[in-house]
């Protein structure tokens, strides 16, 4: 399935709903931080430009794998 | 993925958005083309549901987004999506729809841990039925979004705390 939704689109929604919501960094109850790493962070990017080749050569190794397995 | 220390910088806010709108397409890449295509109105709703609860929970948790994280965002994309179906007539949308969440996960983890950690298929089944049973209503044999994101998460944080230990101690 593909997305209809736009990037500028999901960007408003993200940042209305998510980025003005965070807490400050300064806040003192702030005091934990998370994230995937910079290279799924990468993946991911791609993922936003149709490009999910990172992800498909994963899941073609499942694939192999889970035939065996089953 | 870091768990825990304050004070780190801001990440680039378009980098971060893009990269949320990543794991959506990724999500709907991995759902089966069985499923119904979404309207874009409905399309709406789930990324309005999604990214408020997201919002709401690194509130309540007073956490710090230093970068995205693919998998708590996922989990409630697919929540916000699941809780859309008619619970009498939309069985088989569920489970494809968790199978299209499970194997987005998945390959977020692998990909995280360097391939170390690899969810077996018979776990795959056993988190299927947990999110069918909740989506059901029978919540005593079930898990939602926050437990499923739990499960992801402790295992990849997990993997990168025993990574750094063993350097330290071995």
């Amino acid at each position: 399935m593909e997305a209809t939704m736009t990037l500028e689109r999901f960007t408003q929604l993200w940042t209305a709903l998510v980025t003005d919501r965070q807490p400050a960094s300064e806040d003192a109850s702030c005091t934990l931080t998370n994230g995937v790493s910079e290279d799924t962070i990468d993946a991911l990017l791609k993922a936003a430009d149709d490009d999910f080749s990172d992800f498909e050569e994963i899941q073609a190794k499942f694939d192999k794998r889970d035939a065996a397995v089953k | 993925m870091s768990a825990a220390g304050g004070g780190a910088p801001p990440p680039d806010p378009r980098r971060l958005a893009k990269s949320a709108y990543g794991a959506w397409k990724l999500f709907l890449k991995w759902v089966p083309k069985t499923v119904t295509r979404l309207r874009p109105d409905q399309e709406e709703q789930v990324v309005i549901r999604a990214c408020a609860q997201h919002g709401k929970h690194l509130a309540t948790h007073g956490i710090q987004q230093t970068s995205l994280d693919a998998f708590k965002l996922v989990c409630w994309l697919g929540g916000s999506w699941l809780d859309m179906l008619d619970r009498e007539k939309d069985v088989e949308e569920c489970r494809q729809i968790t199978q299209g969440l499970l194997s987005t996960l998945r390959l977020i983890l692998a990909r995280e841990t360097e391939w170390n950690l690899a969810v077996p298929p018979s776990t795959m089944k056993l988190l299927a039925s947990f999110i069918e049973q909740e989506w059901r209503g029978n919540t005593e044999h079930g898990i939602w979004m926050n437990g499923l994101y739990a499960a992801f998460h402790l295992g990849a944080t997990s993997w990168f705390e025993g990574k750094e230990l063993k350097k330290v101690v071995m």
